[in-house]
């Protein structure tokens, strides 16, 4: 049986995801794998911190949101760390947003 | 239906009788209807979460246009829609505290999208040819009457 607790993570992951897909669209197919990835990832493992650091109380709701907002920030972060990554080394042919 | 149903019904006609050669604009125009009945039906049987509801049905609109997208008025409905959607979001969120200032919005958003594609149909497809041919024919006449000698003979010299 899976837990309440992962249930909750993952759907706010995933919400979190199709809401970073509307409003921070990626330009490759690779991107969108990459990012999608790595939100899906992100949002159950560090939603509790998110969770912690803003002091919201312990109902399923602010589970879910603390979820999607972690994965909606570490889906701009990657996009952040690769466009800068490929911009120091030099790769100007090609920003993945 | 409402008056703000009617009236948002008769506008989405109005649209597709001026874009009808736009290419697309049938197609959101459609899918913007079919979303709109869907969450007024969601609303109307007051089902738990109407805003979440709103929310889905919005971003699959939004990624439905950004991915089938050819056209650059195509990108502005995008906007649109990402502003639906964040509205949506800021009504789960509590920002958006009234459940009318969030319907307002919404309808704000959707005349928003139906006022661009009517816009878009008037000046580059439907009518857009009749302008540009208009604007064209006038710069040409302007054009021939400066380079044309004037008809009356006041450039002559008055003593020979």
């Amino acid at each position: 049986m899976i837990p309440e607790s992962v249930i909750l993570k993952g759907a706010g992951a995933l919400s979190g995801t199709v809401l970073a897909l509307v409003f921070i669209p990626p330009r490759t197919l690779a991107g969108l794998i990459r990012r999608s990835v790595a939100s899906l990832i992100c949002g159950p493992i560090f939603s509790p911190i998110t969770h912690g650091y803003l002091s919201w109380p312990d109902e399923w709701q602010h589970w879910l949101a603390s979820a999607a907002l972690t994965s909606f920030v570490s889906w701009w972060l990657l996009g952040v760390i690769v466009t800068g990554a490929k911009k120091i080394l030099g790769d100007k042919a090609s920003h993945e947003g | 239906m409402n008056i703000f149903q009617i009236a948002m019904l008769a506008g989405a006609c109005t649209v597709a009788l001026i874009g009808h050669k736009l290419p697309h604009a049938w197609l959101w125009i459609s899918l913007g209807a079919v979303n709109a009945i869907a969450c007024d039906i969601f609303y109307a049987y007051n089902l738990p979460y109407p805003a979440a509801f709103t929310l889905a049905c919005d971003a699959l609109l939004c990624l439905t246009v950004h991915w089938f997208a050819r056209e650059r008025w195509e990108l502005g409905l995008f906007v649109i829609f990402q502003f639906s959607v964040l509205i949506s979001v800021l009504r789960l969120w509590s920002v958006i505290d009234g459940e009318d200032t969030y319907r307002l919005a919404l309808e704000l958003c959707n005349w928003a999208a139906l006022l661009m594609i009517a816009g878009t149909a008037i000046l580059g497809g439907a009518g857009g040819h009749v302008l540009r041919n208009a604007w064209r024919d006038y710069v040409l006449r302007a054009y021939r009457y400066l380079r044309s000698p004037p008809k009356t003979p006041h450039w002559r010299k008055v003593r020979q």
